[in-house]
Parts: structure tokens; C-alpha cells; sequence
């Protein structure tokens, strides 16, 4: 007897866009897993074209609300290395703290408001508000504070404005930056709350083996600078990510799916960070880690929640520290003199690796724009842990498995608005 | 205790810049503290205290004429979360309201405002209707300051 079963979600909850998504099961085989994203293109790297340099921050950054800083980060890196300028140690610290901030907002957000209700059974955080309005109100304490941080230093809460090629267009005082140290010393307390919430959930079963892809620094967990490397021995400058990496059209997706050349499956975010860098964080972090039930490398993507709230108490930390010795960069920006050039670099989103590739001519326009998300890298990672998924629980009943197939998605808090140049959930059962 | 009104809205938006203009307004009004409010609904709990008297207005969605104006006690039931609130995948307005709500975080008043948006494609001025809307919403809650 041939059955065919379909698991469909038209629209996609608590991710950051728009698709959706299809499962078809034929003969007890899952047949085709497709990830439908129908937010519409948006262009960016197309109207970037004959724009002055200084102008790519605070375009890309509208590219998410989510994370700005992190198109930020990455075009100013860029857009350095194309100039050859070097801003300095004070201008580093500075960015350093603007992303932690964002780290902080973006993960807490993802981790406590979008991913737990999954684990508990909740439609919405409004509705696990009621039964756990402590972690809710922790919680949203917590994301402030990384709120704070960017206003602090990128002027206002989304889209920051104080950032620019070459450093900042004004360095906060110490003592505007002072108030914040003892709200993150407050908030590293939650985020080690948080953590130990998060370790008590039940977590399915599923043991993935994409090629893992992060940045890597020789002494630092990844952010804003490092090498490209992948569980599979690459390691590679950034500027060498499009002789190793791909991008393809399929039709059902706005968005490019980018892949290793040769085809293999990459997978880029908290999970790549930690299972490549656990090496690099500080010994009292990778005790809580421990402590959380997390092993020196992670490959089940349902415990990405357990590696965000690390990832924010190892933000805090860093936050604290750039606080503690702050000193302003003066000037706050060093000149950028255009060249004809190409500048390429890749710094850490929350989401993971985020590659910004210019070309610009001596006049200071940009001739050519690459933008490569984390969400993008990682939608063919999500359709094969679907694929694995399905075919393993296709015992479960359709509602809940239809649920499970959601949480599988969310497990990489996907930004469609990013990839798409993407979310709901079509599951067909034969 | 002056009235708190938070103008929630996309200045990049047409009529979705029209709860900051309302805000805008009435900044230098007595009576009146306005602030502006451009991020996630669950932070919006955070510009009050638990004695204050709130005003938020915000642009809304609901199939509704444009510049239709909707005002809620938030304080007496639930901000009915299916009227359309405007807000780009993110939690809007209803839902910061009714966690507030379900924390205990509610403040001691809070009226809300809702004008029915004509268009919100970017780069888009207000529609005439949404900014008659406006002025409409203002004058109302300048009566409300007494």
C-alpha cells in the first residue's frame, strides 16, 4: 500500500521573515523537503552599486532589524581592507562592544522568546508568560541590557548611526559608557539563569554532521575578525570565500543557498562558533557549558537554545572587560583614502559567518556588492536536518510532528529578511 | 503627573510614521511627556511605572477607511491582537500590552490609539486622511490632560 503523507505550514511563526514549508512522504521515504521562501527580493547589493564607501554601513544595516551591527561590522571591515586602513586597538574594542550588545539583544530574543516556547509546549512567549513569568521578565531584563549597549555606542537601539568606515563618528566618554557596567554585572546573573532554564528542557534527538563553518581567531572566541575554518579542515583567509563557497538559484526560494563547492553541506552559527572555538572560551564559560550539559562540541541543533545563552554569557563577559579598560579612540575615525579595489571580510552575526565582498573604484563608488547571510549558508543545512528528521519520527502524529518540523527550523533562527535575496510548513505524506 | 504618550511607528513608512508624529506633536505640550517608540512591542513596559497614565498610538491595519480612529482601554481588557498592528515580524504593540498584562506590568491608565493606515509602502509620505487622523488623535488627547 503506497501512502502519501504531507506536512504543510503556509506561514511560518516567530521567525524573522516570511516562507514557508513542505515535507512529502511517499512509501514510508521522506521525498522531498523544501523550504518556500516568498519574501520578496530586496536588492540591496543591486542599489549599492554607485553609492559612495562611507554610505554601505548604514545601507546594509537596513537590511535586518534583528542585526545591523552585524552588516555594519562587516562592510566597514570590508571596506577597510579594500582602502588599506587601519583604524586601531581603541576603534576595535569599541566595535567589539557594539556587537556584543547586538549578540545579547538578538540571542535572548531568539533564545527565550521564539525558541522556549517550543521546548514547553507554548503557542507564544505571551502565552508561556503566564505560566513562567520569571524567565519571561528575566528575560526581557536581560535583552534590554543588550539594548543599552547599542544605544550606548551605535546612537540608538535599531539601526545604530554613530558607525562609519573607519571607526565612529564620535567615541561615547567613559562616563556615558559607565552606567553599563553595573546593569551587565546584573545581567550576567540573569544570562547564568537563563542557562540553567534553558538546560532543564527535554531535547529531541538529533545528530547531525553538516560541515561545520566559523570564523577563527588565535586567541579570541569569534566576532568581528579571524580566519575561515570548517569541521572538515578548511582554513582560508575571508577574502578566499568565494574560491571555496557558492551560491545557487533553486526556484522555490527568494533566497540564495550557498553551499561548499563540490556540494557539501555547510552550516554556519552558534553551533559551528562553539564546536570549533570551545578552545577559545574563557575556562569559567565553558564551565557553565559543561555545567548546561553541553559537551566541547555541539551537532544537535535542538540545543542551539544551550549555545545561545552561552553565547550571551560570553558576550556579557566580553562587555565587561572592553568596559572596564575603555578608552576612547582619539580621533574616533581614521581618514579612509579611496582606492580602486576589491575588499572582502567576514565577521560573526548572531546567526553566524557574514561575508561582504566590494569592489570600488579610485572616485570612492562602489562598482560591485556581495552580501552573503548566515540564513542563506545554512537553508540547505535546515532542509537536511528535515529530511533526517522526518524519516526518523515519521511514527509521530501530524499535528505534533508538524509542530517538531517548525521547531527543526527554528533550532537556526533563520533570518528570511536577510537571505532573502525566506518561512512556513508543507508536510506531503504518500 | 504628566501624561505619558509613546508614539509608536516607522518614520520610513508612510502612515506608519503616524504615532510618532502624533508624539512629535505633542512633545512640547503641558500636561505632557511624549516619547517616541521605533523597536518590539515587549520593550514598550519599560518607558512606564506601575502609577503612570499612558497614551500609546500607533498605526493599524484592519481593512478599516483610512485615518479611522480606534481607541482601546488597555487597562479594562485585552487589545484585541487580530486588528492588524502594524509592526514587521517582530512582537507589535498588542502583544507588549498583553505580556505586560499577563507580568503584572500594566500601568495605572493606558489608552490606546489606533489609526487605520492608507499606505505604508517605504519612502511614502502620510495620506491625507491618516494625517487629519493625527490631528484628530491629538486634540483628543489633549483633552485628556484637562
Amino acid at each position: 500500500m503506497s501512502k502519501v503523507r504531507t506536512i504543510t505550514v503556509n506561514a511560518l511563526a516567530r521567525v524573522e521573515g516570511e516562507g514557508g514549508l513542505k515535507v512529502r512522504v511517499r512509501a514510508g521515504k521522506v521525498q522531498e523537503v523544501r523550504l518556500d521562501i516568498y519574501e520578496p527580493p530586496r536588492f540591496f547589493e543591486a542599489f549599492l552599486k554607485g553609492r559612495t564607501l562611507g554610505e554601505a554601513p548604514d545601507l546594509t544595516a537596513r537590511i535586518c532589524g534583528i542585526c545591523p551591527v552585524a552588516y555594519q561590522m562587516s562592510s566597514v571591515h570590508a571596506m577597510e581592507a579594500a582602502c588599506g586602513a587601519e583604524p586601531g586597538p581603541r576603534v576595535r574594542a569599541l566595535r567589539r562592544l557594539l556587537y556584543c550588545g547586538e549578540w545579547i539583544e538578538s540571542h535572548v530574543l531568539h533564545a527565550a522568546m521564539l525558541h522556549a516556547p517550543d521546548f514547553l509546549g507554548y503557542e507564544s512567549a505571551l502565552h508561556m508568560a503566564k505560566d513562567h513569568p520569571g524567565a519571561v521578565t528575566l528575560s526581557l531584563r536581560l535583552k534590554k541590557a543588550g539594548n543599552e549597549i547599542v544605544t550606548a555606542v551605535g546612537g540608538r537601539e535599531i539601526h545604530p548611526v554613530n558607525v562609519r568606515v573607519g571607526g565612529f563618528w564620535r567615541a561615547p566618554s567613559p562616563s556615558e559608557l559607565a552606567p553599563l557596567v553595573p546593569k551587565l554585572e546584573t545581567a550576567r546573573g540573569e544570562a547564568v539563569e537563563l542557562l540553567r532554564w534553558a538546560s532543564t528542557f527535554t531535547f529531541p534527538d538529533l545528530d547531525l554532521h553538516h560541515e561545520l563553518v566559523s570564523l577563527r581567531h588565535p586567541s579570541e572566541y569569534p566576532l568581528n575578525e579571524g580566519r575561515i575554518v570548517s569541521s572538515e579542515g578548511l582554513d582560508i583567509a575571508a577574502s578566499e570565500w568565494e574560491r571555496h563557497f557558492e551560491e545557487e538559484h533553486v526556484p522555490r526560494s527568494n533566497a540564495l543557498h550557498a553551499r561548499r563547492k563540490g556540494g557539501g553541506i555547510i552550516q554556519t552559527g552558534p553551533l559551528a562558533r562553539y564546536s570549533l572555538n570551545f578552545d577559545r572560551l574563557p575556562a569559567a564559560i565553558q564551565a557553565a557549558a559543561q555545567e548546561a550539559g553541553l559537551g566541547k562540541e555541539c551537532r544537535n541543533p535542538f540545543k542551539s537554545i544551550l549555545v545561545r545563552c552561552v553565547e550571551t554569557l560570553w558576550a556579557i563577559d566580553e562587555a565587561l572587560a572592553i568596559l572596564r579598560s575603555y578608552e576612547p579612540p582619539e580621533p574616533s575615525f581614521v581618514d579612509v583614502v579611496p582606492r580602486e579595489a576589491v575588499g572582502a571580510a567576514a565577521t560573526e552575526a548572531p546567526r553566524g559567518l557574514l561575508f561582504h565582498r566590494y569592489r570600488i573604484g579610485g572616485d570612492g563608488l562602489i562598482k560591485e556588492a556581495r552580501i552573503v547571510p548566515p540564513t542563506a549558508q545554512n537553508l540547505r543545512a535546515m532542509e537536511a536536518d528535515l529530511r533526517g528528521f522526518v524519516q526518523n519520527h515519521l511514527d509521530v502524529a501530524e499535528e505534533r510532528l508538524t509542530l517538531l518540523c517548525e521547531q527543526v527550523v527554528r533550532n537556526h533562527d533563520p533570518c528570511i529578511s536577510c537571505a532573502t535575496h525566506f518561512l512556513q510548513l508543507k508536510i506531503e505524506r504518500d | 503627573m504628566p501624561l505619558l504618550v509613546i508614539g509608536v511607528g516607522n518614520d520610513f513608512r508612510g502612515d506608519d510614521a503616524a504615532g510618532l508624529l502624533a508624539a512629535r506633536r505633542l512633545r512640547a505640550c503641558r500636561g505632557v511627556r511624549a516619547v517616541e517608540h521605533t523597536t518590539d512591542g515587549l520593550s514598550l513596559m519599560d518607558h512606564w511605572r506601575p502609577t503612570d497614565r499612558v497614551v500609546v498610538v500607533d498605526a493599524l491595519s484592519s481593512g478599516h477607511a483610512p485615518g479611522t480612529v480606534f481607541r482601546f482601554e488597555a487597562t479594562e481588557g485585552p487589545i484585541p491582537g487580530d486588528a492588524g498592528w502594524i509592526s514587521s515580524h517582530s512582537p507589535g504593540v498588542a502583544e507588549g500590552i498583553e505580556t505586560a498584562r499577563v507580568l503584572g506590568r500594566l500601568p495605572a491608565s493606558l489608552t490606546v490609539y489606533g489609526i487605520e493606515a492608507g499606505r505604508v509602502d517605504p519612502g511614502r509620505a502620510l495620506t491625507a486622511a491618516v494625517a487629519a487622523a493625527v490631528d484628530e488623535v491629538v486634540l483628543s488627547i489633549l483633552d485628556e490632560t484637562g
